[in-house]
C-alpha cells in the first residue's frame, strides 16, 4: 500500500521560528532546532521549513538550525530559493525537496535546469490561494523580492493548468485566509482542485484533524501539512496519525509504533 | 536581510527578549497584543470551557483518587492557582513543590499556611543538596544561569508524580512565555509540551548534556531532571493545562486577592517593587537577577513593569525611570552569602558577570511622587526578603 503523507510545517520569518496567521501576522514559536527534532522524533512522515521572510536567498540563521538539529526525518524547504547553489547548499544539510514559488512562475529555464540537477520528484511548486470577491480561487503571491518576469496565472483553471505543465512532482497548495485558524480550511478547495493528478497536492493552511481526515480521502491528495497545533500540544502529532487511522474510512498513512525517548 | 532589533512601543520589551518576539506594523510586541485579549475575551465563557477541559481528563476517577497534580510555590499566586482548583473546580489535587534549596522564610510561610488553608496532600521534593549545587555550578559556568537546576526540577516533578502515580492532569497558572511575549493565543489553549520545556526552560539543553567528562557530573546525578518518557505520557493520558488560558491570569490582582482573602504572605525585594512574586527564593530577586540582567540587557523588574504596563497600571515612561532605578540597586551582601554557599572565592562572582557582559556602573535614578506612590500601592506584610539571610533548606529549623 502507498502511504499518504501527514508533514509537519514549520514557518520562519527573518530567521526565527513564527506561528504565521494568514502570511500577515506572526507571533513567536521558540526555537527552530528544536521544534525540528521534537517532530523527528514523533515520526512525522516529512518536515516542510518555509521562510515566508520574503528575501532572496537563504537565511543563515535558518539553514544554521536545520543543520544543528540533525534530524533523520524527510526534510523539505521553501523560500528564498532562487540558484542551483542555493539547492546545493541547502542538499549539503540534508534537505530531501526543495519548495519553490518565484521560480515557479519564471519563464527561463531556471526550473527546468533545477529538475535536471536534482530531479523532479525534489521539487515541489508552492502556490498560496486566496477566494477573490466573485467567490473564485486565484493564486496570491504576495510581492517577492525577485523579479517574476512571467506572466502570473489569475484563475485557479490557469494556475492548475500551469502546474500541471510544471517540472515539479507535488504541488503545495496553501489556503491563505485559512493560515494558523485551525478548522478554516476550506474544504470546497480540494474538489476544486479534482483536475490536478491522483497524490499529487500537499494541503496547508487552517487544517484540523476532521478536514485532514477529508483532504487525505480525496483522490488527488498526497499529503496533508500541520503547522500550529503542532506546537501547542503534547504529542500533537501522533495522536493525529492515531486519531485519522482510526477514521472511518481509516487514513492512508504510515503506522507509527513506538514513540522514541 | 533581518531586519533590525527594535523595542517595542507600548512596553519595554526588547527585540532581543529570550522567548523571541515579533513585532506589527504599530511596533507593537506579540506580547502586548496577545495580552490584548485580556480585556476582549468573554472570560466566562472560558472560565466554563475550563470545566469541558478538566472533566473529561477526570473522568473515571474513584473518590480518594487525586484528580490533577497541582506545583505550587511560596508565593500568593500559588494561593490562587488553588482556589480555582478546589474552590472553582472542586477537585482533589495532589500537591507537589520542588525545592529551590534557596527558601526564604516568608516562603516557607506560606508554603504552611498554604497546606493548613486549604487541607492538601502536599509533597516536596528535595534533591541531594550536594548534587544540586554540583549542578548549579555547572549551569553557571556553562549558560550563565543558577536557575536552570530549579526549572530543570520544577517542570519535571509535577510530570513525573503524575506519570507515577497515574494522574491525568497537571494545572499551572501561566505559560510564560504566552504570558511575556504572546507566543499563543489564549483560545489556541497551549498545553505543557517537552519542546516548551526544553526551550524555554531548559534554554535549549537538556540534562543528559551536563554530564561530561569535565563537569563531574554522573548520569545518576541528573536523574530528578529528566522528563518521563512519551510512552509514560501516553499511557495515562497525562497532559498539562495553564489557567491562565481560562482566567484572565492578573498576577499582582490574584496575589492581592489572596492577601487579602486568605492572609498569604508578601514582603519588599531590593531589586522589584513587586511584593508578590519569587519571593520564596532569596536568590531570584537578587543573585539571580543581577545574572540574567548582564546576560539580557534587562532585569526582573522590567517583566514586572510590562506587566503593570499592559494592564494600564503605569505609563511607559514612568515605568521606564523605575526599571532604571531597580536595576541599579546593588545585592553585595546577597552576592556574598551566594558565593560563600557555593564555595564561590567574592571576586568568582564578578569573574562570571564580566565572562557574560560586563555589567554596567549606574546610579540609581530617584524615583518621582508619582512613581513612589506607584511603588508604594503594593501590599506588605512581611520583613524584607534581602537574599543575605542563610538559606533555608526544609523550613523546620534544619539547615545543611
Amino acid at each position: 500500500m502507498a502511504f499518504k503523507r501527514l508533514i509537519a510545517a514549520l514557518t520562519v520569518r527573518d530567521g526565527r521560528l513564527v506561528k504565521s496567521y494568514g502570511y500577515s501576522a506572526d507571533r513567536p514559536a521558540g526555537d527552530l532546532r528544536t521544534a525540528l527534532r521534537n517532530l523527528d522524533r514523533w515520526s512525522a512522515d516529512e518536515i516542510l521549513v518555509l521562510d515566508i521572510s520574503r528575501r532572496s536567498g537563504l537565511d543563515p540563521a535558518v539553514l544554521d538550525a536545520i543543520g544543528r538539529a540533525e534530524i533523520s526525518t524527510p526534510l523539505a524547504y521553501g523560500g528564498g530559493i532562487r540558484s542551483r547553489d542555493d539547492l546545493l547548499r541547502l542538499m549539503e544539510l540534508g534537505c530531501d525537496r526543495f519548495a519553490v514559488e518565484s521560480l515557479l512562475f519564471s519563464p527561463a529555464r531556471e526550473l527546468e535546469q533545477l529538475a535536471d540537477l536534482v530531479g523532479r520528484q525534489a521539487l515541489i511548486g508552492s502556490v498560496p490561494l486566496r477566494l477573490g470577491p466573485g467567490g473564485e480561487w486565484a493564486p496570491a503571491l504576495p510581492p517577492s523580492s525577485a523579479p517574476r518576469p512571467g506572466p502570473i496565472p489569475t484563475t485557479l483553471a490557469a494556475t492548475l493548468d500551469f502546474l500541471r505543465h510544471s517540472p515539479v512532482s507535488e504541488y503545495l497548495l496553501i489556503a491563505a485566509d485559512a493560515e494558523g485558524r485551525a478548522g478554516a480550511f476550506p474544504s470546497g478547495l480540494v474538489s476544486a482542485c479534482g483536475a490536478l493528478p491522483e497524490r499529487s497536492v500537499i494541503w496547508f493552511g487552517g487544517l484540523d484533524p476532521s478536514l485532514a481526515a477529508t483532504c487525505l480521502a480525496a483522490p488527488v491528495t498526497a499529503a496533508v501539512a500541520v503547522g500550529h497545533p503542532f506546537l501547542e500540544k503534547e504529542l500533537a502529532l501522533p495522536l493525529l496519525r492515531d486519531a485519522l487511522l482510526r477514521s472511518r474510512p481509516a487514513a492512508p498513512l504510515r503506522r507509527v509504533r513506538t514513540l522514541r525517548r | 536581510m533581518n531586519q533590525p532589533r527594535p523595542t517595542c512601543t507600548r512596553c519595554l520589551y526588547p527585540a532581543s527578549h529570550p522567548f523571541g518576539l515579533t513585532f506589527d506594523h504599530a511596533g507593537v510586541c506579540s506580547g502586548c497584543r496577545v495580552h490584548e485579549e485580556k480585556t476582549t475575551l468573554d472570560w466566562a465563557a472560558r472560565a466554563a470551557r475550563l470545566r469541558e477541559v478538566v472533566i473529561p481528563a477526570i473522568v473515571g476517577r474513584r473518590r480518594g483518587d487525586y484528580d490533577c497534580v497541582v506545583p505550587v510555590r511560596g508565593s500568593p499566586e500559588s494561593f490562587k492557582v488553588l482556589d480555582i482548583v478546589i474552590n472553582e473546580l472542586g477537585l482533589n489535587p495532589l500537591v507537589v513543590a520542588y525545592n529551590c534549596q534557596f527558601h526564604t522564610a516568608v516562603g516557607i510561610a506560606n508554603l504552611d499556611l498554604l497546606r493548613d488553608l486549604f487541607d492538601v496532600d502536599f509533597r516536596l521534593h528535595t534533591s541531594n543538596p550536594a548534587i544540586y549545587k554540583k549542578l548549579i555550578r555547572e549551569s553557571l559556568a556553562r549558560f550563565g544561569s543558577l536557575r536552570w537546576p530549579f526549572l530543570a526540577g520544577e517542570t519535571q516533578f509535577p510530570v513525573q508524580v503524575a506519570a507515577d502515580k497515574g494522574i491525568p492532569l497537571v494545572i499551572w497558572p501561566v505559560h510564560q512565555p504566552t504570558e511575556q511575549t504572546g507566543s499563543h493565543s489564549y483560545l489556541e489553549e497551549p498545553e505543557m509540551t517537552r519542546r516548551s520545556r526544553h526551550c524555554y526552560d531548559l534554554l535549549g539543553w537538556e540534562p543528559d548534556e551536563l554530564v561530561t567528562t569535565a563537569s563531574l557530573l554522573q548520569p545518576t546525578d541528573i536523574e530528578d531532571l529528566n522528563y518521563p518518557a512519551d510512552a509514560e505520557l501516553l499511557q495515562h493520558g497525562i497532559r498539562g493545562i495553564y489557567l491562565s488560558n481560562y482566567h484572565p491570569w492578573d498576577t499582582r490582582r490574584y496575589s492581592e486577592d489572596m492577601v487579602n482573602k486568605h492572609g498569604a504572605r508578601c514582603a519588599r525585594q531590593p531589586r522589584t517593587f513587586d511584593t508578590y512574586d519569587r519571593i520564596d527564593d532569596a536568590t531570584y530577586m537578587t543573585v539571580h537577577d543581577l545574572i540574567k540582567e548582564t546576560r539580557l540587557g534587562y532585569s526582573r523588574v522590567t517583566d514586572h513593569l510590562c506587566r503593570e504596563i499592559r494592564f494600564g497600571r503605569i505609563s511607559r515612561t514612568d515605568a521606564a525611570v523605575i526599571a532604571a532605578h531597580y536595576s541599579a540597586q546593588p545585592v553585595d551582601d546577597a552576592v556574598a552569602e551566594f558565593s560563600r554557599w557555593l564555595g564561590l572565592a567574592p571576586e568568582g562572582f564578578g569573574w562570571l558577570r564580566h565572562k557574560l557582559a560586563p555589567p554596567p556602573s549606574v546610579t540609581p535614578p530617584p524615583l518621582s511622587t508619582t512613581q513612589q506612590a506607584f511603588v508604594d500601592s503594593y501590599l506588605v506584610n512581611h520583613g524584607l526578603v534581602t537574599g543575605a539571610e542563610p538559606y533555608i533548606l526544609f523550613g523546620k529549623g534544619l539547615s545543611l
